[in-house]
């Protein structure tokens, strides 16, 4: 990370905003994935800043501007929201998060019955059910691959008994989702797209005109408007179903167990007041968001000390705005006392999460579930725990261990 | 924490204990009060989370924007006091708050 007057950059931009930094990449000088963009937003730094990387974007590092734009859709739209705008943002125009209001409505309510606190309150016992046999599976060994084991299992199972897909496709499903989220360079946004399609464009030609009652089937048998979805507009849709559902709560659920690991005494809290577990959630949700997305620019206006231009991108790490200091005082701890709670972490306006009422209730079950058998562990010995950044950030696998003698079932 | 007090479609009312910063639908959904579905998850896309502030509040709250008024008249249960509950930021200046929920399909 620096600033350098010798960084090209548009005319428009004051040479005082201009910063070398990466988001997707966020990490330097040996810090974590947090507080790599606390060190950013602490340094001095002005609200709005532009960077070169990712194709040259502006980077809004408050929270209260950040939560701001989310929601503005008149001024900052969805058409398109990665960088670089003109690979992984022209690649990833999906349903309904491309879209802006009203056309974004219609789509947005096939998502939302699936997945309202009804729907999900009714799925309870199923996602109990799983994460206690995974659990049970490893409890007495002592130990466990916390993302591979318990992380990465809990989310898809659920997940994939929703949208009704077999679980031996996981593997796959799950490589291309991280090709978006988290991309190694091994394909193009195009060609994950394509590989999408080429999944999804079956399963939907076998569903389409049938009973079925999986989220996929509902979607297609519910109208937009007047009308049913296209094949395009349902493999589309699909394809946001599928990112959101195969990797968003893992991801989060790796950063509080890794949290919970080195901090015995909230662990401790959590164990003996089961009941503080719902509320403590939010808490955790301000301190650990993971997500970083775009807008774009709809028309040239002055912004917040800058002059923004048409088609321009503007990125918004949801994560500044829980570790805001502006927000949410002495923001790196986690103090489940605190009496007002302010973050983005599923976003904010019309593209809030659809999933949210979903990943709460994942958190608390694998919490209630875990605490109660396993009160104490800790970061296996010799286990380094690793970040990668990306759109959404992730934990590397780790292992946690504990004292098979201190759990029960 | 705020104290909100919330009356259900049958009368039955739950005085909730809310953290700042989280809307009055996440507070109303989290202890289960009946009538706010919330089937949009705070999007401002489905008018299921519609609330009647008690008028000592309205100031509080304010008025709803745009989109919101929307949906709010396609409820056809809209009242000048009527917002969605989604919209709503939980904060000191509603302590003790009265929310009734309309009934539904009135």
């Amino acid at each position: 990370m620096q600033t350098a007057t010798a960084i090209e950059h548009p005319s428009h931009v004051a040479p005082d905003r201009v910063i070398d930094f990466d988001v997707y990449q966020p990490m330097h000088d040996g810090l974590g994935f947090h507080e790599s963009w606390k060190a950013l937003q602490d340094s001095g730094l002005p609200d709005v800043l532009w960077t070169p990387q990712n194709g040259g974007h502006w980077l809004v590092i408050r929270g209260k501007l950040i939560s701001q734009v989310l929601a503005d859709y008149a001024n900052f739209s969805s058409h398109t929201i990665l960088v670089p705008k003109e690979t992984a943002g022209v690649a990833y125009r999906v349903i309904p998060i491309s879209l802006d209001p009203p056309e974004h409505r219609p789509f947005r309510n096939l998502l939302n019955d699936d997945l309202s606190p009804k729907r999900i309150r009714s799925i309870e016992d199923s996602i109990r059910e799983i994460a206690v046999d995974l659990i049970e599976a490893f409890r007495s060994k002592g130990q466990c691959n916390f993302v591979t084991e318990f992380a990465e299992q809990l989310p898809i199972r659920v997940f994939m008994k929703m949208v009704n897909l077999p679980l031996e496709d996981v593997p796959k499903l799950k490589y291309l989702v991280d090709q978006f989220t988290r991309p190694d360079g091994m394909l193009t946004y195009a060609e994950v797209t394509r590989l999408f399609l080429d999944y999804l464009e079956p399963v939907i030609e076998e569903r389409r005109g049938k009973e079925g009652k999986d989220m996929i089937s509902r979607m297609l048998q519910s109208k937009i408007g007047d009308r049913f979805m296209t094949d395009a507009e349902a493999a589309n849709l699909c394809i946001q179903v599928l990112v959101g559902g195969l990797d968003t709560v893992i991801n989060f659920l790796s950063f509080v167990m890794v949290f919970l690991a080195r901090s015995p005494e909230t662990r401790h809290l959590l164990a003996k007041a089961p009941e503080s577990i719902p509320s403590a959630i939010n808490e955790l949700l301000r301190r650990f968001p993971l997500i970083t997305v775009g807008r774009e620019i709809t028309h040239d206006m002055d912004f917040a000390g800058v002059h923004l231009k048409q088609g321009e991108m503007i990125m918004l790490p949801t994560i500044l705005h829980g570790l805001d200091e502006q927000e949410n005082a002495d923001s790196m701890s986690v103090d489940f006392d605190r009496t007002t709670i302010r973050h983005s972490t599923f976003g904010s306006g019309p593209h809030t999460c659809p999933g949210a009422f979903l990943a709460r209730s994942e958190v608390r079950i694998m919490l209630e579930e875990w605490l109660s058998r396993i009160p104490d562990f800790n970061i296996a010995a010799g286990c380094e725990v690793g970040y990668t950044g990306g759109i959404v950030a992730a934990v590397k696998p780790f292992s946690l261990a504990w004292d098979a003698s201190t759990t029960r079932a | 924490m705020v104290w909100i007090n919330f009356t259900q479609a049958d009368s039955a009312t739950h005085r909730v204990n809310a953290c700042g910063g989280l809307s009055l639908m996440e507070a109303a959904v989290s202890h289960g009060i009946e009538g706010i579905e919330a089937a949009c998850g705070g999007s401002r896309s489905c008018g299921t989370c519609h609330v009647y502030i008690d008028d000592a509040w309205l100031d509080a709250v304010g008025a709803p924007g745009k989109d919101e008024n929307d949906l709010l008249a396609e409820s056809g249960m809209q009242r000048p006091n009527s917002r969605l509950s989604c919209q709503i930021s939980v904060s000191e200046a509603l302590e003790e708050m009265k929310v009734t929920v309309p009934s539904p399909s009135a």
